[in-house]
This record gives C-alpha cells, sequence and structure tokens, in this order.
C-alpha cells in the first residue's frame, strides 16, 4: 500500500520550472506626409484685374519620424508665373517668377494690399526665412526648383505656411490657371554601420537621397 | 486495628498523597521541528538596454539584450527562445540595390558583441560559449509559415542569483523596398525564458552527474521537458 502512494506520487511530481516572457514590439519607421492646405473654393477670375485668393500652404509630417520636407510650386507657363504673386501675410504680394536674382522693387499698392516686383524667392532669402527656394540654375543641380524647409518637421507638426494668399493679375481674357503644389520628405536620419545619426543640415539629407 | 497501626496507615496515605501531588509536575516532552525547505526555481528575464514599441528603421541597430537571472532558491538550466517574424521581402544590399527576389523572409537580424557565433545557415548572431568561457549554446531552429524561432540553452546552471550573459546585444529591422512592410504598422519580437531545477532530472538524458557543464544533447534533452511542461 505505502509503494503504491509513493508511486502515484512520482507520477504527480514535476519539475520545479519556472518562465517568463516578453512581447517587444517595434513599429515601423514611416516618413509621410500630407500638404496641408487652406483654399476656399476660388471665384472665377476676373478679366483685367488684380485676383486675390486664400491658399495656405504648408506640409504636415503624417508619418512617425522626423523628416525634412520641399514644396514644388509653379504655374503652368512663366507667362502665368509673371502675373502672379504669393504672399506670406495676405498684405504684400511678390512675384511668383522663379528668379532669385530678382532683387529690385518698385512696390505699387492695391486697395490696402502691396504688390512688389521683387520675387517672392528672393524675398524669402532676405527675410531668412526657413523655407529657402533653390532655383532652377543653381549650382546644387539635385535640389534645382523646390522650396525647401530648412528644419526637420516632427511627426503631427506642420510647417510654417510656405504661402498664405495668390494673386493672379488677369489679362483680357483669363483662362482657367492651375498652380501646382507637390511635397515630398526625406527622413531626416540616416544610418551608417548600423549606427542612426542626424543629417547634418536639408542639404545633405536630399543630396543623400537624391544620390 | 490497632490504634498504631491506624496512625500508620494515615501517614502512609498523607505521603502517597504529597508524592502524587509532587509526580504531577514530573513531567516531559520532546519534539522536533522537522522543517523542510520547498524548492524554488524562480527567474526573469532581462532586456536592461530595451525600449518597446521603439521606431524601427532598416537597419538600424537597436538595443535589445536579453538575459535571464535565476531568482529562485536552486541550481536551474535556463534556455531562451526567440521568435522571429517573416515577411514576404525583397532584400536590399548596402547600396540600396536588390540582393535577390522577392520572398518569405525573417525581418530581422541579430548582433552579439563579446562573443559572437553565427547560428548555420541564418544571419542570427549571438553570445556563444566558448572553450572556457560561459555563453549560449543554439540548440535548434524551428521554421514555420509566420516565424522562425530560435532555441539556446545556457552553458551551465545558475545558482541562485547568477545571471547569464545577453543572448545577443542588438537587432535590425533588415534592408528592404519602401512600403513592402506598411510604415507604422508593428511587429513583435517575442523573446521567453525557461528555467528547470537543475538537481535529480532522471528525465533527461546525458545531465552530468558530476555538476559539470552539460553538453548540447543534455541541454536539447533538459529543454524538451521544458517544452512538455509549457504544453
Amino acid at each position: 500500500m505505502l509503494l503504491a502512494v509513493l508511486g502515484l506520487a512520482g507520477a504527480v511530481m514535476a519539475y520545479f520550472g519556472a518562465t517568463d516572457d516578453t512581447e517587444n514590439t517595434v513599429e515601423i519607421a514611416r516618413d509621410k506626409i500630407a500638404v496641408s492646405e487652406n483654399f476656399p473654393t476660388p471665384s472665377d477670375l476676373r478679366a483685367q484685374s488684380k485676383n486675390f485668393y486664400t491658399k495656405e500652404v504648408g506640409v504636415e509630417n503624417t508619418g512617425n519620424v522626423d523628416c525634412y520636407v520641399r514644396v514644388y510650386v509653379d504655374f503652368p507657363d512663366s507667362g502665368t508665373a509673371s502675373r502672379s504673386y504669393f504672399s506670406i501675410d495676405g498684405t504684400d504680394y511678390y512675384s511668383a517668377v522663379r528668379d532669385i536674382s530678382m532683387t529690385g522693387d518698385n512696390p505699387t499698392v492695391s486697395g490696402d494690399r502691396v504688390i512688389h516686383t521683387q520675387s517672392f524667392a528672393n524675398r524669402l532669402r532676405e527675410l531668412d526665412s526657413d523655407w529657402v527656394f533653390v532655383p532652377d540654375n543653381d549650382a546644387r543641380e539635385k535640389l534645382r526648383g523646390y522650396f525647401y524647409y530648412k528644419k526637420p518637421v516632427k511627426p503631427g507638426e506642420t510647417t510654417p505656411e510656405l504661402f498664405k494668399s495668390v494673386m493672379i493679375d488677369t489679362g483680357e481674357a483669363p483662362e482657367t490657371v492651375d498652380l501646382t503644389v507637390y511635397a515630398e520628405s526625406v527622413d531626416s536620419m540616416k544610418i551608417t554601420n548600423g549606427e542612426k545619426t542626424a543629417y547634418d543640415g536639408y542639404e545633405a539629407a536630399w543630396n543623400s537621397f537624391l544620390g | 486495628m490497632d490504634k498504631k497501626r491506624l496512625i500508620a496507615a494515615a501517614a502512609a496515605g498523607v505521603l502517597l498523597l504529597a508524592c502524587g501531588l509532587s509526580v504531577a509536575y514530573f513531567t516531559d516532552y520532546d519534539s522536533r521541528d522537522n522543517v523542510f525547505t520547498v524548492g524554488k526555481v524562480g527567474l526573469e528575464l532581462n532586456e536592461e538596454h530595451y525600449t518597446d514599441r521603439q521606431t524601427a528603421r532598416p537597419a538600424e541597430k537597436l538595443p535589445k539584450d536579453p538575459t535571464v537571472k535565476n531568482t529562485g532558491i536552486n541550481d536551474e538550466y535556463v534556455f531562451l527562445e526567440v521568435s522571429v517574424p517573416k515577411r514576404e521581402l525583397t532584400l536590399l544590399g548596402d547600396n540600396g540595390t536588390p540582393v535577390g527576389a522577392k520572398a518569405l523572409t525573417e525581418a530581422f537580424d541579430f548582433f552579439a558583441e563579446e562573443s559572437p557565433q553565427t547560428v548555420s545557415g541564418s544571419s542570427f548572431i549571438y553570445n556563444g560559449a566558448a572553450a572556457g568561457a560561459e555563453g549560449w549554446v543554439f540548440l535548434e531552429r524551428n521554421d514555420s509559415a509566420g516565424e522562425v524561432t530560435y532555441v539556446f540553452g545556457y552553458s551551465r546552471k545558475l545558482s541562485a542569483g547568477e545571471e547569464t550573459v545577453s543572448l545577443f546585444d542588438k537587432f535590425a529591422l533588415k534592408r528592404f523596398i519602401e512600403e513592402e512592410l506598411t510604415g507604422g504598422s508593428r511587429l513583435s519580437v517575442p523573446v521567453r525564458a525557461y528555467g528547470i531545477q537543475a538537481d535529480s532530472l532522471d528525465g533527461a538524458e546525458g545531465v552530468p552527474a558530476d555538476g559539470s557543464d552539460p553538453s548540447v544533447e543534455a541541454l536539447r534533452s533538459i529543454f524538451g521537458i521544458c517544452s512538455n511542461k509549457k504544453e
């Protein structure tokens, strides 16, 4: 009887053991942006008029890593661009011509607004803005033609507006005008030998991305 | 009964009564506490430098250093099991060009710094046991549809309070064509630790009775018991 009981105990007795675990989740990096735009439905262009429109253009980081952004803004032809103006504050409008050398200014008043002959690109440089335009003839060939935001944009944040309003000065028979706004982003960090380090500014990040 | 006898009998009765009263205090007892210490096998899986839910960029080595500490009171053998998720990926080389066709592959690489050894046929690098130095011993690799599971045993038994070296020190998401893994999605790399008493492991084969380090085969046999316990 005693042996039988011991045998039963031996069968039931297990080894002492223990476990522990961790789930260890990582989130895949996501470099993603969206053009953030406030652009109320515009009225039709009026002939022989200065047509003012609200068009607030910024870029939102919708990903999960800091990124640099750049924006391409252009009209369908140089003629339209030469009759168009961008404003940062809704009061002063600067020429939309993509020429950073247009420094001369001959302002004219239009109601409570001021129209400048100085290029918008040049005005940004003059203000030492966080937005900077790299012109089409710039030595930095890969970077040409875009407006660059100099600082990394954090996830969930939006850049300050590149501009807030647009003015199109029309002739006799205005047609529909398309204003292209296109944005791109690049991760603000680089991986070298497995180590993550920040790029030395927006130019380095874009040059690396563009090869 | 004459008077003398009566007095003598009465005196004896008093004496007996007095003895009886005194005898009542001459007691004794004996006992043993017989304290038994219940065995306890406990462990703690630690990852001192790991931060959960961090963002993983391709090829970025993130700290992850699993160790096992014996928190019990018995000697124990310990094991680590790591599950690596598999995805359909086109892997890229350092120059960003594909190194092969798109295929179901493990999404992470693992790196060790102290005594790196590589699992044969894999990119899993771990801190292996070297001659005269403790470390981890690769036991098995189980490939299933969604993940690959690696099992390692520690090269020696751990006494109470002792802790292993890290199985590996860093891991990195492999380089792959962007958007093959949706940015913002999450991947898990679960790590599980197992411990079992080091003494009286009658059910395991090849466990050295002299307390010396177990062979690979012995560790596999011991882990087999752990596997049965977890099922």
